[in-house]
């Protein structure tokens, strides 16, 4: 295993120096500079070329990789034209709110969505089970930003039970922290059970038509046995997968709804850094996020090998 | 990935065993607690508690600002956008400070000031005893030392762009600063408040762009990109009367959502809000907790530009005029923006006091399809409209227009930009045939639309240029009489805005922030940016 995980890890060094080129040479075609985002509209043309220079921007696509390719081999993985403090600064100052964002959420989808599929794949002709369809489907429809305007609109202006927005870590400040939490993670914990529902639902349908099932029910196992012991780890097999997709999107920030709520995240570190065209930190965090989706990948590869013992690394 | 089954190879040495995976779970999870427990001592913005949690330990006062939009850059020297106005307002002291109407400044670092008869030479007694946050005592030489530096920023800054008319500068002792103007303009003395002028500190000009140091009444304490911005009140300001009126620390945090900054006001959690677009007004003028900040005039339009460099508006006057007759500018200002603001052709708003009636065309489809056959143009030949996506006006303006140029039988297609290419490449790189230019100026006529109107100025991008103009223009900054200065402007708006048609104005834009009531008596500038100097914190 531990030659899989290290050939992994080789891979990915691969793969995150062909993606910094690929997010190096988009950032620099698609159009609007920093220049433009630093002078505004009334600076003559004559500036903006000077500023160009004096930013490097003037010099060749690939003259100005290496050099960013060689400060990264020094450590520095972008700095802000603006405020002039690294992407690892920033990064490092935004991740802890999106890990508490996401560990809500996934908590909040968790909750749902495991309860809801199991019962509407045991139970497919069940209300909770046309519930659930009905739920899964109404979750995925909805738009992250409706929804959170709505809490936001009925919770935090007309209820007042919550503040609009904010953050402050729920280590510091239990009470506080998690009512700053509770919102956003309601928001994408929904986003998340709503698939997660459909993909227990269905894995469960498909396990508890199997052969194993019927032969532990002959043996006489009751119910609870039979789904938590023998069925649902298969099921979650699948469920895993889209899991893993769903986590390394949670952990690489979720914009509209960091955005709706305010939340000082990886999503809108990097909204705000595309806008500016704040080259320095969109290239550190988009790479940063590359990176935690492929930890993700591996850790969820190497979960399919403990919910399915047919499955083995070498 | 490579797996293999197990089930044939039971003693295959390299399989993933559980006892091992639940160990590396543990590590990764272990990692990511540890990261999270490396942020908890994070507090970002908004971790005041919200109305209705349990009460404030009794602590210093603070007044929190929720920004449609984080700063841009420290330095004042650079400084481009309104959003950097409080770092430069707060952090720094002028010679001069605006005054209400942003035209006749109040006394700053300069206590006095003595302007020759010939209205070439302005000379500046500085106020003794004003320290900068290092400690160290203001003099002239610094004075002197900003106007150098500034100047050597050149293009990059605005400074140099409102000092157009400045000669030489001196410092003649440590509390006096001379300036000698190479010709008489009157609109030169309001510019000494601009966020360009503000006075730095040469012996800490390395930290500027990081740790501004100035004189205002505020301390620059921490800027967390993208959350907030910290100052804390200076106490040895030179106006303690004043400084004892205002809160020991002033927040700035972007929250670029309209509605988060709204609920944020209506909750309590922030104090002011900026940009409040004319949707939210009347929910705001109802909840008795809370008062609409505007401005008695605005220095703000929003205008549909042509591009004289290119077909098919280059020297096609009357295929101008025709769009400025078609044009339905009551829709747009109740469509789009709730009737908040004015439809009128003069640049300048109603309540400028250099405003004056002109004879504006209304809209007229006969009379614009008329002059669209005797343009030449074919109606047929596609226009490209390209517009903004950063405000949420940008397409739905260009969409009412579109529809009102297809009624007198014009062909146009709308190409929406974002922000940053829309400046790169619309503006800057003037790659436009028509376009939607929002011009927020400087409230003295000149200011408001001369580099607008004139010759190869940055807000020109059309490329106007009518020598007739350009001799008004001179003569309007030479002439110190208001009503002969009136005059003039008027004829300008008759040449440009009547005949040449190089733009059609389509309603002015106010500019409205809101606040609670712990805010007393605070002005918004013509500019859109708030009076810090002449408020009151009651909270």
């Amino acid at each position: 295993m531990q030659q899989y995980i290290l050939r992994r890890l080789v891979q990915m060094v691969f793969v995150l120096l062909l993606f910094s080129m690929v997010v190096f040479a988009v950032l620099r075609l698609v159009p609007g500079d920093p220049v433009a985002a630093q002078l505004g509209l009334e600076a003559s043309q004559e500036a903006y070329a000077q500023l160009r220079q004096e930013m490097g921007l003037d010099k060749p696509i690939h003259v100005q990789y290496m050099v960013w390719l060689g400060e990264v081999s020094r450590g520095d993985f972008g700095t802000s034209w603006r405020s002039h403090q690294t992407a690892i600064s920033l990064i490092q100052r935004r991740f802890p709110a999106t890990i508490w964002l996401t560990l809500a959420s996934i908590a909040i989808g968790l909750l749902i969505s495991i309860p809801l599929g199991i019962v509407s794949g045991v139970r497919p002709r069940s209300v909770l089970a046309q519930f659930a369809t009905f739920f899964s489907l109404v979750g995925i429809a909805l738009p992250s930003f409706w929804l959170g305007l709505m809490l936001l609109l009925t919770l935090a202006v007309t209820l007042r039970w919550l503040p609009p927005s904010g953050y402050i870590s729920p280590l510091l400040d239990p009470v506080m922290g998690l009512k700053f939490l509770a919102m956003p993670a309601i928001t994408l914990g929904i986003g998340l059970a709503a698939p997660l529902t459909r993909f227990i639902r269905s894995g469960m349908l498909d396990v508890m038509n199997t052969d194993y099932i019927r032969t532990a029910r002959a043996k006489g196992l009751v119910d609870r046995l039979v789904i938590f012991r023998h069925a649902l780890k298969n099921a979650m097999l699948a469920v895993v997968t889209i899991f893993g997709v769903l986590l390394g999107n949670l952990l690489g920030g979720s914009i509209v709804t960091e955005s709706v709520f305010n939340w000082p995240g990886i999503g809108t570190l990097l909204l705000q850094a595309i806008q500016q065209r704040d080259y320095g930190i969109v290239q550190g965090v988009v790479l940063f996020i590359s990176l935690i989706f492929m930890v993700v990948n591996l850790l969820v590869d190497l979960t399919y090998a403990y919910l399915d013992p047919r499955i083995r690394y070498q | 990935m490579t797996k293999s089954n197990p089930l044939f190879n039971p003693l295959n040495r390299t399989i993933l065993t559980r006892r091992q995976l639940l160990k590396a779970g543990a590590g990764s999870m272990s990692a990511l607690t540890l990261l999270s427990l490396a942020g908890c001592q994070t507090v970002a913005p908004g971790a005041a508690p919200a109305a209705g949690d349990a009460p404030a330990a009794a602590g210093p006062s603070k007044l929190t600002i929720g920004y449609d939009g984080d700063i841009i850059k420290l330095d004042p020297g650079i400084q481009q956008t309104g959003n950097d106005w409080p770092a430069a307002a707060l952090v720094y002291n002028r010679l001069v400070e605006y005054d209400n109407t942003m035209m006749d400044p109040v006394p700053s670092l300069a206590e006095s000031w003595a302007v020759s008869d010939d209205g070439l030479t302005y000379t500046f007694q500085l106020r003794q005893g004003v320290k900068f946050h290092s400690g160290r005592e203001i003099t002239a030489e610094d004075v002197a030392y900003t106007f150098t530096r500034n100047f050597e920023i050149g293009p990059k800054g605005r400074f140099a762009g409102y000092m157009l008319a400045v000669d030489t500068f001196e410092a003649t002792s440590p509390s006096e600063f001379v300036i000698h103007l190479k010709q008489v303009d009157v609109s030169f003395f309001p510019n000494l408040a601009v966020m360009a002028a503000s006075i730095v500190d040469k012996e800490t000009i390395e930290q500027v762009e990081t740790h501004p140091i100035g004189s205002g009444p505020y301390e620059f304490v921490e800027w967390i990109p993208g959350e907030r911005v910290v100052y804390r009140k200076f106490n040895d300001y030179w106006d303690q009367e004043k400084l004892a009126q205002w809160p020991d620390e002033i927040v700035t945090i972007p929250i670029p959502e309209v509605q988060t900054r709204v609920a944020n006001l209506q909750s309590g959690q922030v104090d002011i809000v900026t940009s409040i677009p004319p949707e939210f007004f009347d929910q705001i003028a109802s909840d008795p907790n809370l008062q609409l900040l505007g401005q008695e005039v605005t220095a703000s339009y929003l205008c549909l530009i042509f591009s004289n460099e290119r077909p098919p508006f280059q020297d096609n006057k009357l295929l101008r005029q025709a769009i400025a007759r078609a044009i339905d500018k009551e829709a747009i200002l109740q469509n789009v923006f709730f009737g908040s603001g004015e439809t009128q052709c003069n640049l300048l708003p109603s309540t400028h006091w250099a405003y004056s009636e002109l004879d504006c065309p209304a809209r007229d489809l006969d009379e614009a399809r008329r002059l669209l056959a005797e343009s030449g143009f074919d109606p047929a030949t596609k226009i490209t409209f390209r517009t903004f996506t950063g405000q949420e006006f940008g397409v739905p303006v260009a969409e009412i227009i579109q529809s009102n140029l297809t009624e007198i039988g014009m062909n146009v297609e709308i190409e929406p930009l974002e922000w940053a290419f829309y400046v790169e490449d619309a503006w800057v790189g003037r790659n436009f045939e028509m376009t939607l230019a929002w011009y927020t100026r400087e409230i003295d006529p000149d200011g408001l639309f001369s580099s607008v109107l004139r010759k190869e100025q940055g807000n020109n991008p059309m490329r106007y240029f009518n020598q007739q103009v350009e001799d008004l223009f001179d003569k309007g900054k030479a002439t110190a009489d208001p009503e002969a200065r009136k005059q003039i402007y008027e004829e300008i708006m008759d040449i440009a805005i009547l005949d040449d048609t190089p733009l059609v104005k389509l309603k002015t834009m106010e500019i409205k922030w809101a606040a609670n009531k712990k805010v007393e008596g605070l002005t918004i500038l013509p500019k859109g940016y708030p009076n810090f100097f002449d408020w009151k914190w009651v909270g």
